[in-house]
């Protein structure tokens, strides 16, 4: 875990590490490096994006995008170190025009992965081609998993105002 | 030929659980397929955000209906992680008992699925009545049947019952002695390997890419389970071993099933029999004013499909500040899913998405 | 004369029962293999008249119609089917008769189905017509080894020449296998319920009926069993009379239910190269067996 912790500050500029407990190596990246680093990472093996997460931190204004890669195994029946590592890869872009680029270039199963957080957090993927909706049924005004989102607000707000439908009797459809 | 776009689910018989699929055939063939997910959206990981700790604990299970222990697992898992509490080693033994019983409910219901699936009513009610009587455990274990709320963080909810382990014993022999029942009838059945063989067809590198796990991937040859590459629970104090084929097919991959539900049948009298005495739980703070350290984790246990994840996300504060489930039916149900139901017939339609073992509600959470 | 019109109006009826208690009998039979308890052997019956009372959407005349034609033509068939030893409007040539009658459930289900324009219906139209294609040779071949055997095209002929002596099974074994190999498939059993295959097609043809035209179609399918194993009887086991007659057929009707239980069902491409393959070439060599001896 070390060597490829150096191995990352050594060849990307502007990156911080850190060590979780068991195996876990957090990584925060600017936003131009991360699409490099994965691909880096892909190369070297660690070939299995678990993940695309997304944390909204409000109070500083930023969208936080969190990849976790690990790797799938190289050889049967021998379980490597490096194959136990997760790496959490994250960078944080901007709340107000959240804007990234796509990975599915890079690994196929981003898709739906970029296609959710599009739909919840308003996320726009440039180059991602199938940015339709996914889970929700229809347009919200703030995307809904933002932290200032409220769920309760909005149930009173949408279906309080649907008034009760009266049976009508003796009338067959 | 007319093209048509047809339908399947979810008012399907032909699909299991709240899932859509948008086809275009042309005669009998699939020209594209649009999986359609969001019928069972109930935004778990929001409302997560919105209760502590503990009122979490029985939220979580009911994110998968088919196999929720694991769920209650990995919820446990990350909030020990972060809150650094050890489990108890009697409670270890327990989780891995619950987690492999209920894969064996799961896989049963996989049967039940691709058998019903097939046409094939027998084997499908024989695979129902045994998950059947593994539920019977669970309502004497943990008092539910469906969602047990059982594995909390910090341990199990409570020990053992007195007599459950004869009367699982006794269960397992019942299951393990219809096996042969199975295997005359369906696995070795001539036109279930007519029907399978060669269907939904998956190479190694496609599976890497797309990002499978689970026995689709052991299907491919690539022997990855979680439980051995990262062992949790007590899996690296039992023997076990993890079943591959090479093929890639809806047939391996029906047959991954059958013996992993033997190797489950193993593992759990293993457990059994190595049980040490001791506490089950270990105290947590009192849980309405829990407050978990600042931090962040990715978790990982192997599902009965494949690899559950949970990246969890603390700001300190006695509710998660983030939640995030990564499930093993959302690169299956979505991209596998499409990919391999192209040029596919109408008829393979359910074979390949049960093969898959597709479940919607991990999908939509 | 009397008798005639007697007979006209009560064989249908006879045949009515049978085939509902096959139906009913054919539930309670399975879910015995399940290890289920199964419904009451009358539930079938039971829920043709709940069916009866309950609203039904029309999708245009020719879909009521397509239903009525499949219904009748089954009606007419059973009247041409000896049932031991009744046989109203038997004629010289019947046999022939049956031949084209058979067509016409099928082509009534295709009109109305058509009509619905659901694309279940359509695929299950279009799987109808091909596994119809698939069994209508060995079954043809069958009939034409028991036609070129006793020479005649009367299957009255054909049932008193078994009576008189041994059964045809014994003289003509590969056509009888022959034709109890595809009896699944005119049933439309497992492994040949392709046409229905609820999982794949939502029960295909039958998607678009609700209240009286499902009723309709489950009598037509009541109909339907007792003329497929009711012509086994007469052409191979040698009919008999009304109780015999009724014990060979529950026989072949469980033989083809424990075939139902065990299999899985096929894909249609499957099905036709099953059909033309050993079914169908065991009644040609029975078929040229017949004609040489």
């Amino acid at each position: 875990m070390n060597k490829l912790k150096k191995e990352l500050k050594s060849s990307f500029k502007g990156i911080r590490t850190g060590i979780l407990e068991d195996n876990r190596l957090a990584v925060s990246a600017p936003k131009d490096a991360v699409l490099p680093i994965l691909s880096f990472l892909k190369n070297k093996g660690y070939e299995h994006l678990s993940l695309i997460s997304c944390v909204d931190w409000i109070e500083e204004k930023e969208l936080e995008l969190v990849y976790v890669i690990t790797s799938y195994l190289q050889k049967n029946d021998e379980y490597a170190d490096n194959e136990r590592l997760h790496i959490l890869l994250k960078t944080r872009i901007s709340r107000e025009n959240p804007e990234f680029k796509t990975l599915v270039p890079i690994f196929k199963n981003a898709e739906p992965y970029e296609r959710e957080l599009h739909e919840l957090f308003g996320i726009n993927f440039e180059g991602n081609k199938r940015l339709t909706p996914l889970l929700l049924e229809r347009a919200y005004k703030i995307p809904p998993f933002r932290k200032d989102f409220n769920t309760r607000e909005y149930v009173k707000e949408k279906f309080d105002k649907i008034s009760f439908v009266e049976e009508k009797k003796n009338e067959r459809a | 030929m007319r093209e048509l776009e047809l339908y399947f689910g979810p008012q399907h018989l032909g699909m299991v659980g709240n899932f859509s699929i948008t086809l275009k055939v042309e005669g009998d063939q699939i020209l594209e397929a649009h999986a359609n997910p969001g019928w069972l959206h109930r935004g778990f990981e929001k409302l997560m955000e919105y209760r502590t700790w503990i009122q979490n604990f029985p939220l979580v299970c009911r994110i998968n209906v088919i196999e929720p222990d694991s769920m209650e697992m990995v919820y446990a898992m990350a909030v020990e992680k972060l809150a650094k509490i050890e489990v108890p080693e009697r409670a270890n033994y327990i989780r891995a008992i619950v987690l492999e019983l209920s894969r064996l409910a799961s896989h049963l219901f996989g049967c039940w699925a691709y058998a019903n699936m097939l046409g094939f009513d027998t084997v499908a009610q024989w695979a129902m009545y045994h998950r059947d009587l593994i539920l019977d455990l669970f309502e004497q274990l943990t008092g539910a049947r469906v969602y047990h709320i059982y594995i909390c963080p910090g341990g199990v909810r409570r020990d053992l019952p007195e007599g459950f382990k004869e009367k699982a014993l006794n269960t397992l022999h019942t299951i393990g002695g219809c096996i042969p029942d199975y295997d005359a009838t369906f696995f070795n059945n001539r036109l279930f390997y007519e029907r399978a063989k060669g269907i939904g067809k998956i190479t190694r590198e496609e599976a890497k890419e797309l990002g499978v796990t689970g026995q689709i991937l052991r299907a491919t040859g690539i022997n990855f389970d979680i439980r051995k590459v990262e062992p949790y629970a007590v899996y690296d104090k039992v023997d076990f071993e993890i079943p591959t084929r090479e093929d890639g097919d809806a047939y391996s991959r029906v047959w991954i099933i059958r013996d992993e539900m033997i190797q489950s049948v193993h593992t759990i009298m293993q457990c059994l029999e190595k049980i040490p005495e001791g506490e089950v739980y270990k105290r947590v703070p009192n849980p309405f004013k829990w407050n978990i350290p600042k931090g962040e984790t990715y978790v990982r246990v192997e599902s009965s499909r494949g690899e559950l994840g949970l990246y969890m996300v603390s700001n300190g504060k006695d509710k998660p500040y983030r939640v995030h489930f990564r499930t093993p039916s959302y690169p299956h149900g979505l991209l596998v899913l499409e990919k391999l139901l192209k040029n596919a017939s109408i008829a393979d339609v359910g074979n390949i998405m049960i093969s898959l073992y597709v479940t919607a509600p991990e999908i939509d959470r | 004369m009397i008798i005639k019109v007697i007979s006209i109006i009560v064989l249908p009826l006879i045949a009515l029962i049978i085939g509902f208690f096959f139906l009913g009998l054919s539930r309670k039979v399975i879910a015995r293999i399940h290890r289920r308890y199964g419904p009451p052997i009358s539930q079938p019956l039971i829920d043709v008249i709940k069916l009866i009372n309950q609203e039904s959407i029309s999708h245009g005349k020719l879909f009521d119609m397509g239903v009525i034609l499949s219904l009748a033509g089954s009606v007419i068939l059973v009247l041409f089917i000896p049932f031991g030893g009744i046989a109203p409007l038997a004629t010289s040539g019947d046999l022939l008769v049956i031949i084209y009658l058979m067509l016409l459930a099928p082509l009534g289900v295709a009109l109305s189905g058509g009509e619905a324009a659901n694309p279940n219906v359509s695929i299950g139209i279009s799987r109808k017509m091909m596994l119809a294609l698939g069994y209508e040779v060995p079954f043809l071949f069958s009939l034409l080894a028991v036609m070129t055997w006793y020479k005649t095209t009367s299957l009255v002929e054909v049932v008193k020449a078994q009576q008189s002596f041994l059964w045809a099974i014994f003289y003509l074994p590969l056509p009888a296998v022959a034709y109890f190999m595809i009896l699944p498939a005119m049933l439309g059993i497992r492994p040949f319920d392709i046409v229905s295959a609820p999982q794949e097609i939502a029960s295909g043809t039958a998607v678009e009926y609700g209240g009286r035209y499902l009723a309709l179609t489950t009598i037509q399918h009541a109909f339907h069993i007792f003329i497929d194993i009711a012509l086994f009887v007469n052409l191979f086991l040698g009919g008999g009379n009304l109780l015999t007659f009724f014990v060979k057929m529950l026989v072949v009707f469980l033989l083809g239910l424990f075939i139902n239980a065990v299999f899985p069902r096929l894909r249609i491409d499957q099905a036709i190269k099953y059909c033309w393959k050993w079914p169908a070439i065991l009644a040609l060599v029975g078929l040229i067996i017949a004609r040489i001896i």
